[in-house]
C-alpha cells in the first residue's frame, strides 16, 4: 500500500474540472485509490467522479490518498505529480 | 398519483430497474450545443463524460432533466450532480468557469438528497448578469457514467425546457 498526502493550494479547490482530470488520471491504473479529506473525514474512490466532487475539498484541505494494487507504485507517483501540477 | 407513478404501478414496480431506455429532457430553454463545441476543454474532450450543452435564453431556470435525486450541490451554487431513478449519473454545470463567481447571480433551490421530478426548477440564475460579468452561460449536461450507455441526441437548434434532448440506452442488455 502507498500513501500520498497533499494540501490543496488552489483557491477554487476540487471543482468539476480538476475532479474530472484527477479521476481520469486515477483510472489509468488498476490499483484501488481512496481519497480522504482530513477536515470532514469524507472518503471516496478516486475513480468515481460524482463521489470525488461530493467531497467538497477546498483550499487548505489536507488530502490523504491510499493506493493499493499491482501498479500502486506508478499510480502513487502519477497522482502525486498530478496534484502538484494542478492543485498546488 | 402522477402519471409516471401510475404507469410504474401498472407495469410493475421494478420497471425502472429493467427499463433499457432513459430519455433526458432539456434542463433549459435555449439552443442545443454539441459538447465538443463547449468552450472548456474538460467538457469538450468529454473528460467528465459524454453529454450535451444548452446555451440558455430568456429565464435562467435550470430544470431537472430526470426523475431522481440530487446527489450533491456545489457550494458555489453553479453546478450540481444528480442520479436518475434508473441510475444515470448527471452533472449539470451552469456556464463555463462560473465557479469563479463564488455563487453570485445563482440561487439554488434544492439540497443534496432531495427527490426531484423531471421539470422541477433546481436553481435560478441571472443570465444577463453572468454574461455581463464576462462568462459564457452555455450549460453542459454531462453523463458521468456515460460508458454504460449508448447516447443519441434527440434535438438540435432551439429547444424548450422539458423537451426530449438525450436518449440513453443501457449497453449489454438485449431486449
Amino acid at each position: 500500500m502507498k500513501e500520498v498526502e497533499f494540501v490543496i493550494g488552489d483557491p477554487l479547490g476540487i471543482h468539476a474540472r480538476p475532479a474530472g482530470l484527477l479521476v481520469k488520471e486515477a483510472q489509468r491504473f488498476e490499483s484501488e485509490c481512496l481519497l480522504t479529506v482530513e477536515r470532514n473525514g469524507k472518503s471516496a474512490s478516486l475513480k468515481k467522479l460524482l463521489a470525488v466532487m461530493g467531497l467538497g475539498a477546498k483550499k487548505g484541505d489536507r488530502l490523504k490518498i491510499t493506493i493499493q494494487g499491482n501498479d500502486e507504485q506508478a499510480a502513487a507517483k502519477a497522482i502525486e505529480r498530478w496534484m502538484k501540477e494542478h492543485l498546488a | 398519483m402522477s402519471l409516471g407513478a401510475k404507469l410504474k404501478e401498472v407495469f410493475g414496480g421494478n420497471s425502472a430497474a429493467k427499463s433499457k431506455e432513459v430519455v433526458l429532457s432539456s434542463p433549459l430553454t435555449g439552443r442545443v450545443t454539441p459538447l465538443e463545441d463547449v468552450k472548456d476543454e474538460t467538457f469538450a474532450m468529454k473528460i467528465l463524460g459524454d453529454g450535451i450543452g444548452v446555451c440558455p435564453v430568456g429565464r435562467g431556470e435550470l430544470r431537472s432533466p430526470v426523475d431522481g435525486r440530487v446527489e450533491q450541490v456545489f457550494d458555489t451554487w453553479h453546478a450540481l450532480t444528480m442520479v436518475s431513478d434508473e441510475g444515470v449519473e448527471l452533472l449539470l454545470h451552469v456556464g463555463i468557469d462560473t465557479v469563479k463567481l463564488g455563487g453570485k447571480h445563482f440561487e439554488l433551490l434544492v439540497k443534496a438528497g432531495d427527490a426531484v421530478k423531471m421539470g422541477d426548477v433546481l436553481l435560478n440564475f441571472d443570465i444577463d448578469a453572468i454574461r455581463t460579468a464576462g462568462f459564457d452561460v452555455t450549460t453542459p449536461m454531462v453523463i458521468s457514467n456515460s460508458e454504460l450507455y449508448d447516447m443519441s441526441i434527440m434535438a438540435e437548434g432551439d429547444i424548450g425546457a422539458g423537451m426530449p434532448l438525450l436518449k440513453l440506452t443501457r449497453k449489454g442488455r438485449k431486449a
